[in-house]
């Protein structure tokens, strides 16, 4: 299988080059992250969907312009919290004229740690599946090991090698988070 | 206890003396516990695992197949009203706007190198003419001896002015024409060449 960053250059050049059918290779490979950063800005399932949209269709008509030297996924991150901070500030005016409805978005999009969050959702997307799901219940839901065992109705060993499987493969995916801020 | 299995053990949480032991005589991997820990954070996170609905990939293909492949708009004849430096507008700071609910706004539509920036405007119709005024976020400062313009088209190809500006920000500016009879609003990259026309560098345009 391709590496993802020689697979993400590859969809970009498709894509700079005219190819509409590799777009959607590109949201397959960062589609969860960008609404992650969209949906961490803005709070709001509907809102966060707008601005993946307006992401996308923005490095799509930006496409030809790509330095394909470069990786895509600091390109797309940026181009995402750009469409979540637009997404927001119309939002915010279109809620100050209409003054018989309760602002949902009240402050905007902090981007503290929005870096982290991407690249976690996209190591977590590149887990299997099996993996993915003992994490998330672990972390996300504060299973014990026991408890995911009977959650998900298979050996407790087994769950444990998944869980140690998953964690290792964060460690080596997460490396370069560690080695930023170490 | 390798520095491999400590790492792991600190993203499991893991307390145990022998990853105590081993945090105290290794470095490195007392300086890797604190972003460990916060990557064990973002990993409770309820955003981090919210999933994007099923179908949006495909409205983005459909969206983007016609936003990618509809025809852009061509510079029109330069044709330029002979008072447009007069009627041409003036930038003009700190405009009393926001008091007043705008007329009209809209999003501009990012062209060529002003693709992934955005500008929204907001537009009053006065005695005057117009008022506007256009947020800039995502444009690259104007290399030397450049700026950026703004002009509001008639459907007869006439320009006028509505101002310059070098970059990312608020821009309130003034013109002396109605927006019904000039209403294509547009944004170039210019140079200082004594030209007063519109280049064909379009950055923004009406979509």
């Amino acid at each position: 299988m391709m590496e993802p960053e020689l697979e993400s250059i590859r969809i970009m050049r498709r894509l700079a080059n005219g190819d509409a059918s590799a777009i959607g290779p590109l949201y397959q490979q960062f589609g969860r992250a960008v609404f992650t950063v969209c949906y961490r800005a803005l709070g709001d399932r509907m809102l966060a969907e707008d601005a993946t949209q307006q992401a996308f269709i923005q490095a799509w008509r930006a496409a030809s312009t790509f330095d394909l030297s470069r990786e895509p996924a600091p390109w797309l991150y940026a181009i995402a919290r750009r469409a979540a901070v637009d997404v927001y500030r119309k939002e915010r005016r279109h809620r100050a004229n209409r003054i018989d409805e309760p602002e949902i978005v009240a402050l905007p999009p902090s981007f503290e740690g929005m870096w982290e969050a991407w690249e976690v959702r996209r190591a977590i997307d590149r887990l299997g599946a099996d993996e993915r799901q003992v994490v998330k219940l672990t972390f996300l839901h504060g299973f014990t090991q026991e408890e995911t065992a009977r959650q998900l109705g298979i050996p407790l060993g087994t769950v444990k090698s998944r869980a140690h499987r998953a964690h290792r493969r964060l460690a080596v995916l997460l490396a370069h988070l560690r080695e930023a801020t170490a | 206890m390798n520095c491999e299995q400590a790492r792991v053990a600190m993203l499991e949480g893991e307390r145990s003396s022998e990853l105590e032991s081993h945090l105290a005589g290794c470095s490195d991997c007392r300086a890797e516990h604190v972003s460990l820990a916060r990557i064990r954070e973002t990993l409770r996170e309820p955003s981090l695992w919210e999933e994007p609905p099923a179908d949006l990939v495909e409205r983005i293909a459909s969206l983007g197949r016609a936003a990618v492949t509809a025809p852009r708009r061509q510079v029109s004849p330069r044709i330029f009203l002979p008072v447009t430096a007069g009627l041409g507008a003036l930038l003009v700071a700190g405009f009393l706007l926001v008091s007043t609910p705008a007329d009209w706004e809209f999003d501009l539509k990012g062209v060529g190198d002003g693709a992934t920036a955005s500008a929204f405007v907001a537009g009053w119709n006065d005695q005057e003419g117009t008022r506007l005024r256009i947020e800039v976020d995502g444009i690259a400062p104007p290399p030397p001896d450049h700026y950026y313009e703004i002009w509001l088209t008639s459907p007869g190809g006439l320009h006028v002015s509505a101002g310059t500006f070098r970059g990312d920000g608020v821009i309130n500016a003034s013109v002396a024409v109605r927006r019904a009879d000039f209403p294509r609003l547009w944004i170039t990259l210019e140079s200082v060449d004594g030209d007063s026309g519109p280049s064909s560098n379009t950055y923004f345009d009406t979509a």
